[in-house]
């Protein structure tokens, strides 16, 4: 390895500096230059670092929003995010739907399994993301809005209408539900 | 919800008997999947795991001349690299033309080299440090050149015939000299295909980790783990009972999942990992998609079909030969089955077809959502349309008059000829025109049904058959279930091999089980798929589950519930016809007194403390007598029935089309699942009118290289694209037309994606005038047919 | 992606100097979204040293009006601008063309500075290292263009020096019709300029350490009609095939002022002066449209494969500027 790099390394080692994240609720710090590398991106940090596997890597450059997690409320695409750069960020990943004291399914996961949203399941997580975020800013989309917030989330299996029923049924229970 | 389920009485009764079949019951593997805990193969994490990445050939053909690792290997954070010349010294087998690797490469993106590294920054690092001198050869992408090249395989073949699974490449029925004496009208159409693409989410991964001799693999095949694990112990040289393949679930496979490529990238980890003596995970990216992958099997295709009628209509004969570029290796079974199309779509007397499938420099060919009729649809349609326009038919009407129907005889390939049982595309057809209201809408061949501005609408129809068989299956994979109830709570476990892909594979078993079982769907689970312990029983692919893997698991439920019974009985001394199955208040009571019961625990241990239940699919070359007409004698067989109706609407001064309506339409017997069902349908329909719209692999002529090897650049679909209104499926609903399969059903996901894209292609002529005899109709071919602009000069590669 | 050092700036003149310093070989990253794309396919011929974070620089995130001029900070995302009611009353052409971009997951990390400094899209310079491929072409330091002699279905059509690749950003499109400026900041201090200057032959005009901190667009008069058309093959994640930004003010029918910039057909965002000229003046009907949409095109030399983005160029300006007119928003 060429110097540049290994005093790189090291460099980043000594400053023993914490990234600290949240990511569902729960507060994270992680040492850059041992669990985290200044290359390693969100979606590597939150799999094969932290275990947090159901946010899934489908092309790995931004194309198909199978990484999609919330930052700050906001969908966005854990591939080509830096981990270094999340630094008192609040994430929420698929892990977080569950409700930690029921147990229970979140009402956008009940309404994707009632409407056969999905078939392979690999764009699952990430479009159940979107389907969040876009319930928690607009409790009571038209299809016109689903569509576009769902317009960066590829499905190659279901031909995205189930989904799109799914959110509708999901906006329906949770409307009920306040 | 646009999905029209029109239920004949027959079926209704049906319906009625039914507890668990025909319901809308979600995926058994729902909680998982929403939840993000479905294992997919690149969520195992094995203790002291190394990352893998894979060094691709920038040449479309070339010899390795020399290769040197040793920079890479020296790298820190590097564990091994593997290059051909570790082949030999690892004891791996294998012989031409399916490599793992070796000192050619065959098309842009093969496999050079592989490292395995503590970190992927540092195994990608490692790639750059190889040093690799290529000898770069002629290469070629079409059939056209590959018919005068020098041979790609000279150790096989020397004429650049793919060497597949099932020659020959040539069928005739009748005569088609003396058929075309007798047409009166005869007409010649030459067509294009690309290659096109899976673009399923999930890209190949494996993960391999060795513990002493044996090899434990984490991997997606569509082949069951059984069958993926003999290949491995083959490339290895290891025995089968050593390898343990632990089948993930799929990320969409739709065909690309089949063997191959998951096969090499797991074997590409397990070679690392021997090196290393450590875990290894192999993921690869969209981009290598592209070259790790395979492509619709026909390939890139010229097809020149001459057909022949008289003048009431009547087709008389048919002369159909493709010429296809099938990649570097193929079985060839999809441009068989290409044939296929030909044979039983329309009553045609005499028909013959020939086709040549050439070795070229692109990854192989495989099956996409079907096994090659999809491909053979447009150029057969186009044909065909061309003489209802010739004629001044009503396609409507052509259909009604040609189509094939109930009764009359397929020509499968590798099949023995069988009577049809069931379903028939004329009547299917007129009903779809009916709900479609073509009547009112047809306006006449190449006549917009609506102008309004540069706006031109026009609509269209295709149909299709497909087997609703599975491929025929050599007897090692003769589809097995087992089944297993606990005595202590009477829950009930199912085995076989394979992995749902998100078609509702496991559901369906699972409701068939708990049908013949009388117990509730949440009392059963299939077990997690794995090599070792399990029969092989569940290739996902063929639109067979419902054939084959049903009628095992149908076996197996009746064959449990008839030992059980029958112990029960002995020991009641009762009839057996009279006792009832009670699976979850675990015992066997006499029917109208319950208060006489034996408890499951007793049968248990009159089994030897388990019970179990086995059961495999018949055959389908020597069908038991039920498959006998009994009025013809003749062997019976089934075929799936589709037609798609689409209207469009083209803008001619931009070349962009708007599908305004999508409405696909079958016979698929009994519907077990109408979630399921409905989801094949949609899902196979969104597909197809993005590949007839957008997709296709677009070369670099010069180097052979895929250029649009991305989402962005290969379009598929996006939630943007497709609106609720866009799409109706119907179905129409008769246990009769799938009087072969217990519970009388058949596949139908495979060949509504056949139908669906020519009927826009046919739109598409009828809205503008003009005929483009290619897919993708992207706006640069629009505006070019319309004259719009030039067409530029290429070899013809899209 | 292979290894690199990180640094996250505090200050604009902390990222200067950190780029000073590695005189050529380190990259800044607002979004990402391009960046992250270029590095995991690796495709530039030097691999960056170190990445330097624009995003933790305090106060490059705004969008406010100072004395009739609209100010966003280069950071602010493009959903930002494109849901800001301030945009979308007067700027609604910026809006517009921010929400055409990419996915709304691209958008809400993406932002207007690195919209505006994103790399070319042309497939044969993105060839990606882990497919095998690399062309090693002018933008690299090679001495070919080989989408010239390839398949250049999205390339210009109105040639190029060397590079024929077309400006990918949306969002310079909208901007060259809305005279905005650029203001950027580098070693030797700070400059204002048009946003249409800062594209030269297919690259960034922009010295190697400086940065872009503030885009500045002037309040357009009220009665401005304004339209974004961005042609494609799907309405979501594609680039733009062809694009049209018009700004256009009628009197009476007649063309007061108009400005029309294109996307997707040049390397550069190309604004077109001699149609403007021709309107200027000249009633506002199908007519005028059609001959505008003639002229557009009226130099346009394509390529092998591309000649039909012609018809689309020219049907998309006339519809544009009748659209205008009209007071029609894209349907
Ligand atoms: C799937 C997909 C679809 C897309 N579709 C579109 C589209 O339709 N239209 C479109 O316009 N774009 C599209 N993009 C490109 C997208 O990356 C940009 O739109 C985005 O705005 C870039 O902003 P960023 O902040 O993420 O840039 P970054 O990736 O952070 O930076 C991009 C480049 O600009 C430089 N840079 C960034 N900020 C500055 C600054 N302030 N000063 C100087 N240099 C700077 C960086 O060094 C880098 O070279 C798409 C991208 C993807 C992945
Ligand atoms: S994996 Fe991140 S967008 Fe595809
Ligand atoms: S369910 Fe398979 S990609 Fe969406």
């Amino acid at each position: 390895m060429d110097e540049g790099k290994n005093d790189l390394i090291n460099g980043a080692r000594m400053r023993m500096q914490k990234i600290k994240l949240t990511i569902n609720g729960k507060l994270y710090e992680l040492i850059l230059g041992y669990e985290v590398q200044p290359w390693h991106t969100l979606a590597f940090t939150l799999r094969e670092k932290l275990g947090l596997t159901g946010t899934k890597i489908g092309c790995d450059r931004g194309e198909c929003g199978a990484c999609t997690v919330l930052m700050d409320g906001r969908p966005i695409l854990s591939c080509l995010t830096l981990t270094v750069e999340c630094d008192g960020k609040n994430i929420e990943t698929i892990e977080g739907l569950l409700n930690s004291k029921t147990g229970k399914l979140h009402p956008i996961q009940e309404a994707f399994i009632e409407s056969g949203a999905f078939q392979c399941g690999f764009c699952t997580p990430g479009m159940i993301m979107s389907a969040k975020a876009l319930l928690q800013r607009n409790p009571n989309p038209t299809l016109e809005e689903i569509r576009e917030a769902m317009s960066g989330n590829l499905c190659r299996c279901t031909g995205y209408i189930p989904i799109f029923n799914a959110i509708m049924k999901a906006a329906e229970k949770m409307r009920g539900m306040t | 919800m646009s999905f029209k389920i029109i239920k004949s009485e027959k079926a209704e009764q049906k319906y009625k008997e039914w507890k668990v079949l025909g319901k809308p019951i979600p995926c058994v593997n729902s909680y998982l999947k929403v939840t993000g805990k479905a294992a997919f193969t690149d969520d195992i994490i094995r203790p002291n795991m190394l990352y893998g990445k894979i060094l691709r050939s920038p040449f479309a053909h070339a010899k390795i001349v020399k290769i040197d690792a040793s920079e890479a290997e020296a790298l820190p954070g590097v564990s091994s690299v593997i290059t051909y010349k570790d082949v030999e010294t690892m004891g791996v087998s294998q012989k031409p033309p399916a490599y793992i690797l070796t000192d050619r490469v065959f098309y842009v993106g093969d496999v050079v080299a592989a490292v395995a590294a503590e970190d992927e920054a540092i195994a990608e690092e490692a790639l750059d440090l190889i040093k690799v001198e290529y000898e770069p050869l002629p290469f070629w992408l079409t059939p056209e050149e590959a018919s005068s090249a020098q041979p790609m395989h000279p150790e096989v073949t020397k004429d650049n015939i793919v060497v597949g699974m099932w020659p020959p490449y040539y069928r005739s029925v009748g005569d088609i000299k003396e058929g075309f004496k007798g047409s009166d009208i005869i007409v010649d159409v030459e067509f294009r295909k690309p290659n096109i693409k899976h673009m399923f989410l999930e890209n190949f991964t494996a993960v391999a980790e060795w513990r002493g001799d044996e090899l434990h693999v984490w991997s997606h095949p569509q082949v069951g783990a059984v069958s993926f694990a003999m290949m491995l112990a083959s490339i290895f040289n290891v025995p089968t009972n050593k390898v343990h393949v632990y089948q993930c679930f799929i990320g969409g496979g739709f065909g690309g999942k089949m063997g191959d490529a998951p096969l090499r990238v797991a074997a590409l980890a397990a070679m690392l990992a021997k090196k290393s003596g450590r875990p290894v995970k192999i993921r690869t990216n969209i981009r290598e998609h592209f070259v790790e992958g395979a492509v619709l099997d026909p390939g890139i295709s010229t097809f020149k079909y001459k057909i022949g009628a008289d003048k009431l209509g009547n087709l008389k004969a048919i002369d159909a030969t493709v010429w296809a570029g099938q990649g570097e290796r193929s079985i060839n079974l999809g441009i068989v089955y290409c044939g296929d199309t030909i044979f039983n779509t329309y009553r045609i007397p005499n028909r013959s077809f020939k086709a040549y499938p050439y070795y070229t420099n692109t990854p192989m060919s495989q099956a996409l959502r079907a096994y090659g009729s999809q491909a053979g649809v447009p150029p057969l349609e186009e044909a065909v349309n061309e003489i209802a326009e010739k004629l001044g038919m009503d396609p409507v009407d052509f259909i009604i008059k040609n189509g094939l129907r109930d009764g009359d005889i397929v020509t499968q390939y590798l099949h023995n000829d069988f009577q049809l049982a069931g379903g028939s595309l004329p009547e299917l057809v007129q009903k779809a025109a009916e709900i479609f209201n073509w009547k009112e809408k047809w306006k006449g061949w190449s006549v917009p049904t609506e102008i309004s501005g540069s706006k031109r609408r026009g609509i269209g129809l295709a149909v299709a058959t497909h087997t609703a068989w599975g491929v025929p299956q050599p007897d090692r994979v003769k589809d097995t279930v087992i089944i297993k109830v606990n005595v202590n709570d009477g829950t009930v476990e199912w085995v076989t091999d394979g992995r749902d892909i998100g078609s509702g594979f496991d559901t369906v078993v699972s409701q068939v089980i708990a049908e013949v079982l009388g117990i509730d769907i949440k009392d059963i689970i299939h077990a997690p798929p794995q090599s070792v312990g399990q029969p092989i029983g569940g290739w996902t692919f063929a639109s067979k589950a419902l054939q084959s893997t049903v009628f095992a698991a149908y076996n197996a439920a009746n064959n449990l519930k008839r030992n059980i019974i029958t112990a029960a009985a002995s020991i009641l001394n009762v009839d057996p016809n009279r006792l009832v199955l009670d699976l979850k208040g675990t015992r066997i009571y006499v029917a109208g007194d319950p208060t006489r019961y034996v408890k499951l625990s007793k049968i248990g241990e009159i089994y030897g403390g388990i019970l179990i239940g086995i059961g495999s699919c018949p055959s389908h070359y020597e069908g038991p007598e039920s498959y006998m007409d009994p009025v013809t004698g003749r062997r019976l067989g089934m075929k799936g029935m589709f037609c798609s109706f689409a209207e469009v609407e083209v803008d001619i001064e931009t070349g962009k089309i708007d599908v305004i309506k999508l409405m696909v339409a079958t016979q698929p017997g009994m519907i077990l699942n109408p979630l399921m069902v409905y989801g094949q349908l949609i899902g196979s329909a969104v597909h197809g009118m993005g590949c007839m719209l957008w997709e296709g692999i677009i070369y670099d002529e010069k180097t052979g290289t895929p250029l649009n090897a991305s989402f962005i650049e290969y379009p598929i679909p996006t939630a943007l694209d497709v609106t609720e209104d866009q799409f109706v499926c119907v179905t129409i609903v008769d246990p009769d037309d799938a009087k072969l399969t217990p519970y009388r059903a058949k596949g139908i996901a495979e060949g509504i994606f056949a139908a669906m894209w020519h009927s826009i292609h046919m739109a598409v002529y009828n809205a503008i005038g003009r005929k483009i005899r290619e897919f993708p109709l992207r706006p640069e071919k629009i505006l070019r047919a319309l004259g719009k602009a030039p067409f530029p000069q290429t070899k013809g590669v899209v | 992606m292979k290894r690199f050092e990180h640094f996250n700036a505090k200050t604009i003149d902390e990222a200067i100097l950190l780029l000073e310093k590695y005189d050529g070989e380190a990259k800044v990253i607002a979004g990402g979204t391009d960046l992250i794309r270029v590095l995991k396919d690796d495709i530039l011929p030097k691999y960056p040293k170190a990445i330097i974070n624009l995003k933790t620089i305090a106060n490059l995130e705004y969008i406010k009006e100072e004395n009739g001029v609209l100010k966003i900070g280069s950071l602010t995302r493009l959903s930002d601008v494109a849901s800001s009611s301030l945009i979308k009353t007067k700027y609604n052409l910026l809006s517009e063309a921010c929400r055409s971009v990419g996915t709304p997951q691209i958008r809400n990390m993406g932002t207007i500075g690195g919209n505006l400094c994103q790399d070319v899209q042309c497939w044969y310079y993105r060839a990606s290292k882990s497919l095998g491929k690399v062309f090693h072409c002018l933008r690299k330091g090679g001495n070919v263009c080989y989408a010239v002699s390839g398949d250049n279905r999205f390339h210009s059509i109105f040639g190029g020096k060397g590079c024929v690749a077309v400006c990918p950003s949306d969002v310079a499109i909208a901007l060259t019709a809305l005279d905005a400026l650029v203001k950027t900041k580098g070693p030797l201090g700070e400059r204002v300029f048009p946003v249409s200057e800062l594209y030269k032959d297919a690259a960034l005009n922009l010295g190697r350490s400086e940065i872009v901190t503030e885009i500045q667009v002037p309040e357009p008069p009220p009665e401005a009609r304004q339209i974004w058309i961005k042609f494609r093959l799907r309405n979501s994640l594609d680039f733009a095939i062809v694009s049209v930004a018009v700004m256009l003010t009628l009197e009476e029918g007649v063309c007061k002022d108009v400005r029309i910039a294109l996307g997707g057909v040049a390397p550069t965002p190309k604004r077109l002066k001699e149609v403007e000229d021709f309107l200027k003046g000249n009633y506002i009907n199908s007519e005028t449209a059609e001959k505008a949409g003639k002229m557009a095109v009226a130099k346009a030399f394509p390529l092998s494969h591309n000649a039909y983005k012609i018809p689309i160029t020219e049907s998309l300006v006339k519809r544009v500027i009748l659209m205008a007119k009209d007071h029609r928003t894209l349907t």
